[in-house]
């Protein structure tokens, strides 16, 4: 060991072992999507599953594994990765270990702009016939999600840039706004008929299984542009957190690098919560129990927490097929009730470091 | 080596900070820039690498108009160790290897790892470099944010009050090791320093700021019982003792 602390050498090792619990929670990934694509009222084996994703299955198990299971594992790995990415990359750029889309008002603002698409563009309805909910223009809802959740964005942003707000103030502000947006959202609803009303209360469940192939596609674009994206700004993400003037210091763009990113982190997660709901605090968690093995290098913490993300989604959305079967459960209730305990653990633990 | 020429800056037109400063510094030389609470000497150095955009004139390293530069150029040729730093959780070895960040394109080179290595093993930081920040001390803190601006490998550094949050002796030896360095390296280092005596001791040549302007600048010369007077409105004596120049207040009379 003593050979290994000349030089580089121990850090090499060091990296080494962050390369490593990165490789586990790949391995993890794949274990838990396998598992969650066999479990259920089907029966399925883990080794149909195996046959059936290596194109060797029957109808019967491509039709379960294909048509329904495999979508809803997919988004849950689309959207782990990126709610996770997002809430990291926010808290990097606003400084602020709280920050995350549910926590500055990002999903409630999204959830408003949905609604109001709903209710008052008509965007979707219970259908009566099937006493199912239809959903007939969800790009209409996703536009109207973005307006918003962004509107919610530039306002922090705004109050952070204009009066130099503290990062705590930050979080109060998202919280206002979160307020705001839900009181909005409950105004809509308040005067909304019946069915455009039902066709809110289930698209702000929260629910991974709605989606189609076409739109995991739209979804899986996104997301993959932005992690890149932020991939390649993970060097501006460590400097950021040393103070907006070392960060300049350090050749920086602090300020386009705020903006571009907000934006950017807005998009993602509107275009997430408005083709799969309101699912809070991933963005929250992810990063805070990976800062925890990792450190806050964003070249480690990136991946660790869009793939711990991952693994939360695919575990919470699995709970909740499987703890009352055949009714599934809201996956967005199960990701807040991980998110409280959490938010007390911090509390308790003292708001770590960013 | 640097040439500052009339810098002025405000927050706003009723409150101006910096008007036409100007100065130069060469090679390997210490500049201490002095003065009291609010006369705008840490704006002075953050205009110097557009961390604040100065409002008028110019700033020029070997030639070089600092104003045309990208700020991933700037970052190649000046490093700034701001007042306050904050201890996020990054290891010791990873904060001074974001030093070489300008330098990065994709992905570190065993070259930057090599120079990190050996700046940390000079500043003496090898036994803490994977200790994450949120765990060092005052000092070592300072001693790890001189590394990692060292490791821009700068032509000038600037340093924001880097002994304020230090005891006596880390402050002795944050600025023999920033002197010796300047000296060996070739840099010309920027200091904000509000102790004199430090600043006598390990600078060459002395900056006061006063009322927006500069007051005086130059070598020992300026640093007099009559300048310190002018400046700070107090009465001082510059008493030679054990061989070293020393300012004592005087009490009220």
């Amino acid at each position: 060991m003593v050979t290994e602390k000349s030089g580089t050498m121990g850090y090499k090792t060091y990296v080494r072992f962050k390369v490593s619990v990165l490789i586990v929670l790949a391995a993890l990934v794949v274990i838990v999507a396998l598992v969650a694509i066999s479990a259920g009222s089907a029966g399925l084996t883990l080794k149909e599953v195996i046959y059936a994703l290596g194109g060797r299955g029957t109808t019967k198990t491509n039709t379960i594994v294909f048509g329904i299971r495999l979508p809803r594992v997919v988004t849950a790995i689309i959207a782990g990765v990126g709610l996770a990415s997002v809430g990291c990359v926010m808290q990097s750029i606003l400084r602020n270990p709280l920050a995350s889309d549910s926590t500055l008002g990002v999903s409630q603002g999204a959830a408003f702009g949905a609604s109001f698409a709903i209710i008052v563009l008509g965007a979707g309805m219970q259908n009566q016939t099937l006493n199912g909910v239809t959903i007939s223009n969800p790009y209409l809802i996703s536009v109207c999600a973005f307006l918003c959740s962004i509107m919610s964005t530039f306002i922090v942003l705004g109050l952070s840039r204009i009066k130099r707000i503290t990062p705590e103030a930050m979080v109060l502000a998202g919280v206002a706004l979160s307020s705001l947006f839900s009181g909005g959202t409950t105004l809509l609803q308040y005067f909304a008929v019946d069915v455009k009303l039902a066709a809110v209360v289930f698209w702000t469940f929260g629910d991974l299984g709605r989606t189609s192939w076409r739109e995991v596609v739209i979804m899986a674009v996104f997301v993959a542009l932005s992690f890149i994206y932020f991939l390649f700004n993970r060097w501006n993400y460590n400097a950021l957190q040393s103070g907006e003037q070392s960060a300049k210091g350090l050749g920086v763009n602090a300020d386009a690098m705020r903006v571009t990113g907000m934006i950017i982190c807005s998009l993602t997660s509107s275009v997430i919560v408005s083709f799969v709901g309101i699912i809070n605090f991933v963005g929250l968690i992810a990063p805070h129990a990976m800062r925890r093995v990792v450190g806050s290098d964003y070249r480690f913490l990136l991946p660790a927490s869009a793939l711990t993300g991952t693994l939360i989604l695919l575990l919470s959305d699995t709970a909740a097929r499987l703890v009352v079967a055949p009714v599934i459960l809201p996956i967005g209730a199960i990701t807040s009730f991980l998110g409280a305990p959490i938010f007390l653990y911090l509390l308790y633990k003292g708001v770590p470091k960013k | 080596m640097i040439e500052v020429k009339d810098i002025s800056f405000s927050y706003s037109p009723s409150r101006r900070i910096l008007g036409q400063i100007g100065f130069d510094a060469g090679k390997g030389e210490c500049i201490a820039v002095l003065g009291n609470n609010g006369a705008g000497k840490s704006t002075l150095i953050k205009c110097l690498n557009r961390i604040l955009q100065p409002q008028g004139g110019s700033v020029y390293i070997d030639g070089g108009d600092v104003q045309r530069m990208k700020r991933q150029e700037i970052a190649k040729r000046m490093a700034y160790v701001a007042q306050k730093n904050e201890g996020d959780r990054l290891t010791v070895f990873d904060s001074v290897l974001l030093g070489r960040k300008p330098y990065i394109k994709l992905n570190t080179t065993d070259r930057d790892l090599e120079i990190v290595s050996s700046i940390i093993e000079r500043m003496g930081l090898k036994e803490f470099e994977l200790r994450y920040l949120d765990e060092l001390s005052g000092g070592e803190m300072q001693k790890v944010m001189l590394a990692r601006a060292l490791a821009q490998q700068p032509r000038v550094l600037m340093l924001d009050e880097p002994t304020s949050n230090l005891d006596l002796k880390n402050q002795y030896e944050v600025l023999a090791t920033v002197r010796e360095i300047a000296k060996s390296e070739g840099i010309c280092v920027i200091i904000v320093i509000h102790d004199l005596n430090l600043a006598l001791r390990y600078c060459d040549r002395f900056l006061f700021v006063k009322d927006s302007s500069v007051f005086a600048y130059g070598g020992r010369e300026v640093m007099s019982e009559e300048n310190i007077k002018e400046v700070y409105g107090m009465d001082v004596i510059i008493a030679d003792i054990s061989g070293v120049s020393t300012v004592v207040p005087l009490p009220k009379s």
